[in-house]
């Protein structure tokens, strides 16, 4: 459950910065240093999904900066509320905030910057906007719920994982796709249908790449293995290869600490690749499907915007398969 | 070859490529959604060869298609009346007993798949993937031709019917009465029998009291008080089994916005409502068996069942997520509680009918 640190392959550097200090009470003690920390590790790659919807609707930078903000303030504040449920003590490699401060600075600095996002939204004045945020941020806090009801659960399924994550992480790809056109008031339903499914695709095969790193596959920031299952939490990838193992095999499995005990539980190093590539090709489809559903958005965007049909196509090989843009 | 085709309500071959009459080689298989307020507005089909699915031995293909284990519900009430009224000599003869039997279980069968055509239509089957046979999920079988199955197969019953009402007229009552239910609970409000309270009351009536009330008068005209009260608990039983069902798709019934008994009260009060559910079921039970069945086997069975729940009681306990296994685990060990009571009837059956053949 680490935070991906695929945003470290996104080389574009945002037009805006998403936290600056007047933004918060100097008056309250910490949180400024707590937020500096915070969002200083992160390389924003929500901010430059925004980004990239806004160049393309042609969004004054306002909006542009308010969604940009909105995102990462709501992405980051559920991090701050994560490490703490999770007890993680690290977080970007640095000490979590939870650790460095207190439990409560955290909870609170996390509540701040979900209350600043209804603010600032509100005096935006787009009501539809501050509804679907709203809603986006309920999805996302049932999937975090969800998320640890089933911690210590090792038969779990890949359809429920599947339901968990689309609540708690493709919750925020869709709003990325969907914001920037409701900000411009455009609420035609196909559109936000065909948006909808390719921001749970995207969701879903950024958070089941996340999930291999962990088995260290595709792992080049040398993330660290098998972290979710020490913590008791069967990841995708886990899910989907103990699928019809029996209860004595998954045990072994839980109580594997490194990736040879792991194939060997598994059945080896053969089987593991088996069901690796088995996995790849189950995301291929779903990669085939976000194609389709890219073509159709074509054909609902007018000309001028057709760009940006464009600069989504690549994002699969970027989320999936860790493919460096070029 | 595969393609994807993503149509709107709207468009004027939405309906034929849901129901798979576009095409006699082509098939085009809806693919499931996360988004369940938008399923419903738009759906993307996976368009393939119908020779490139792969289809199941024909044995398994029609075991899946007529969902045979959901059969358990109606023909283990049908074997206790029937053998009772065989032993006790009620029938008015076989051949009606014949045509009772077999129209009953083709109603079931043709019911069953216009359920799942119904479940498909409306797009439930796109997001509670357990829902339906899946052999139109597949794509192993049309809409459109589970439909005709239904049809002829509803048409065969009301062929058997016949013979029982020619028999006992006031079958055409029960009938009658069977269909206002099934109307008022599924046809008008156009919901499944399963999202919404009134539905499961109706399904208690239908595959309960009406049934096993029903099918003893059309084989020989008599109402009997122990029918009635084990059409009653049969009723319980098979409810019992449908919430567990329900608890296990808490989430997904939820986020449709289905209103039964279990999305209504919600994960915690639900766990309740199941124990207290089975303890009443066990209760309803003892008191049947002491009215019907004798002392010594309301006791000795009901201690038995009681004994066996209690690793049932532990697993309610034990469950605390929506999702996730136990909830998986829970419904496996309730559907052991319900064989263990049917197993009961068994038993005591079989004692009885040794002990009449005896006398």
């Amino acid at each position: 459950m680490a935070n991906s640190v695929i945003e470290q392959k996104i080389a574009n550097q945002l037009s805006h910065k998403i936290y600056d200090s007047k933004d918060f009470p100097a008056y309250l003690p910490k949180l400024n240093q707590l937020y500096d920390d915070l969002f200083a590790g992160g390389k924003g790659f929500r901010a430059k999904l925004i980004k990239m919807i806004s160049e393309s609707l042609r969004l004054d930078s306002r909006t542009e900066q308010l969604l940009a903000q909105t995102i990462e303030f709501i992405h980051n504040a559920s991090l701050l509320h994560d490490d703490l449920v999770d007890r993680s003590q690290l977080r970007r490699g640095k000490p979590a905030a939870w650790t460095k401060y207190t439990p409560e600075y955290a909870v609170l600095a996390g509540d701040y910057l979900l209350a600043r996002v209804m603010v600032n939204l509100s005096g935006y004045g787009n009501i539809q906007l501050v509804q679907y945020t709203a809603q986006m941020i309920s999805d996302l806090l049932e999937g975090e719920w969800l998320q640890d009801s089933v911690v210590g659960d090792f038969f779990v399924t890949l359809e429920q994982l599947d339901r968990i994550h689309n609540l708690k992480t493709a919750s925020l790809f869709k709003w990325c796709l969907r914001s920037g056109f409701i900000a411009s008031e455009r609420y035609d339903k196909e559109l936000h249908h065909t948006l909808e499914e390719c921001g749970t695709i995207l969701g879903q095969l950024f958070q089941r790449s996340d999930d291999l790193l962990d088995y260290d596959i595709r792992n080049d920031e040398g993330k660290a293995v098998l972290g979710d299952l020490k913590s008791g939490y069967l990841n995708s990838f886990g899910a989907y290869i103990s699928k019809g193992k029996s209860s004595a095999q998954i045990d072994q499995l839980v109580r594997s600490t490194t990736l040879e005990q792991f194939y060997t539980a598994i059945g080896g190093k053969a089987e593991f690749d088996r069901a690796l590539a088995s996995f790849d090709e189950m995301n291929k489809e779903m990669i085939q499907l976000y194609h389709h559903h890219l073509d159709n958005l074509q054909k609902l965007l007018p000309a001028d915007e057709q760009i940006l049909v464009g600069k989504l196509r690549p994002l699969t090989d970027l989320l999936y398969w860790r493919k460096r843009p070029s | 070859m595969s393609r994807f085709v993503t149509l709107s309500k709207s468009a004027p071959e939405f309906k034929s490529y849901l129901d798979g009459s576009f095409s006699s080689s082509l098939v085009a298989i809806p693919t499931s959604t996360l988004n369940v307020q938008t399923e419903s507005e738009t759906v993307t089909f996976n368009v393939v060869e119908q020779a490139e699915v792969k289809r199941p031995s024909s044995a398994i293909f029609y075991f899946k298609l007529f969902k045979v284990r959901s059969f358990l519900w109606i023909m283990f009430p049908m074997l206790i009346i029937l053998w009772r009224a065989k032993v006790e000599h009620v029938l008015h003869d076989d051949v009606v007993a014949l045509a009772t039997s077999l129209g009953l279980l083709a109603l079931y069968a043709g019911l069953n798949l216009r359920n799942d055509h119904f479940d498909h239509m409306s797009g439930l089957d796109r997001i509670i993937p357990t829902a339906g046979s899946q052999a139109i999920q597949k794509g192993w079988i049309r809409a459109v031709e589970v439909k005709s199955i239904s049809n002829k197969f509803i048409l065969l019953a009301a062929s058997l019917a016949l013979p029982c009402v020619a028999a006992f007229p006031m079958t055409a009552v029960y009938i009658l009465f069977a269909f206002v239910v099934s109307y008022a609970s599924h046809l008008r409000e156009k919901k499944g029998m399963n999202d919404w309270i009134g539905g499961e009351i109706a399904f208690f009536v239908l595959i309960g009291p009406l049934l096993c009330s029903g099918y003893e008068f059309s084989m020989s005209g008599m109402f009997r008080k122990d029918t009635l009260f084990f059409g009653l608990l049969w009723g319980w039983i098979v409810l019992f089994s449908r919430h567990l069902k329900n608890l296990e798709n808490i989430l997904i019934q939820s986020q449709v916005g289905w209103k039964n008994l279990i999305t209504t009260w919600g994960f915690d009060r639900a766990l309740q409502i199941i124990r207290w559910w089975w303890f009443a079921l066990v209760i309803f039970f003892f008191f049947y068996q002491h009215a019907f069945g004798g002392y010594v086997w309301s006791w000795y069975l009901t201690l038995g069942i009681g004994f066996y729940s209690i690793s049932f009681l532990i697993k309610t306990a034990e469950a605390k997520s929506p999702v996730g296994s136990k909830l998986r685990d829970l419904r496996t060990r309730g559907q052991f509680l319900v064989i263990l009571v049917m197993a009961s009837f068994l038993v005591e059956h079989v004692w009885y009918t040794i002990q009449s053949l005896r006398d």
